[in-house]
């Protein structure tokens, strides 16, 4: 089963976290996609759109899209917004190893992308920052 | 509070239980911070967060957590987890806090690791 859904545009804003989790819940139960994968790849797309809310808009009434387009085998979320120039990639990596003193809960989001998502791919065009997370799953 | 989240409190031997039912991520772990900030504030120095019934967790979570761990510490507390599920527990080892928090099955071997 596909999910090829035209996605939504939600407010840059924290409370619309809730929304873009339904909609991705429906989209990747539809394509079947298991659960914990399900999960893991939520968890993923919170953190960009969190990055967008933080880091993006200047101002309020800064949106957010959300595309996901889903098989089985594959899963691929487009997450477009249209503020300043912004690239999540290349926030520096949380220390993972560090102890409880030099701890820091900066860059952690990013690390949990890309330690979930096999792709993570930034591209500004036409004034819009779009970061595209792919997923490829094991069916065996 | 949110209807994704739910928070409730409860002691064992001195030792607070924070039963957090639900999703932690970046809109409600809020609330999880307050109930655990009132409890620092009110002299809890022994927290055991109880996510038998945590579906999910973010790093907004985990920012939430880390914090209370340092401001317990400081003043020679401590805040173990317990019964953590599978998609939690996995967060938590790929952002390496298994090795800052202590982690038990159950809260009742967690409050019996911090009362210790």
């Amino acid at each position: 089963m596909i999910c090829e859904s035209g996605g939504i545009v939600v407010p840059a804003t924290i409370d619309a976290i809730e929304e873009v989790a339904l909609y991705l819940e429906e989209c990747l139960e539809q394509a079947e996609v298991p659960l914990m994968e399900a999960t893991r790849i939520q968890l993923a797309v919170e953190e960009a759109v969190t990055n967008v809310v933080t880091h993006g808009y200047e101002t309020e009434g800064g949106k957010v899209s959300i595309r996901c387009v889903s098989s089985p085998e594959l899963v691929t979320i487009t997450i477009t917004d249209t503020g300043p120039a912004f690239d999540p990639t290349k926030i520096p990596p949380a220390d993972v190893t560090a102890d409880l003193d030099h701890r820091n809960i900066g860059g952690l989001g990013v690390h949990l992308i890309k330690s979930v998502m096999d792709e993570v791919l930034y591209n500004r065009e036409m004034d819009a920052n779009q970061l595209t997370l792919v997923k490829r799953l094991s069916t065996s | 509070m949110s209807e994704l989240l739910d928070v409730t409190t409860r002691s064992i031997e001195g030792v607070t239980i924070v039963d957090v039912s639900g999703r932690m991520d970046a809109a409600t772990s809020r609330d999880v911070e307050t109930t655990l900030n009132s409890l620092i504030d009110g002299g809890s120095r022994k927290i055991v967060f109880n996510g038998q019934q945590l579906s999910y967790i973010s790093s907004s979570g985990l920012r939430v957590i880390l914090a209370s761990l340092k401001r317990l510490r400081q003043d020679g507390g401590e805040l173990a987890l317990a019964s953590l599920q599978a998609a939690p527990l996995e967060v938590i080892k790929m952002t390496g806090f298994d090795r800052i928090f202590t982690i038990c099955e159950t809260p009742e071997q967690a409050v019996s690791r911090i009362s210790g």
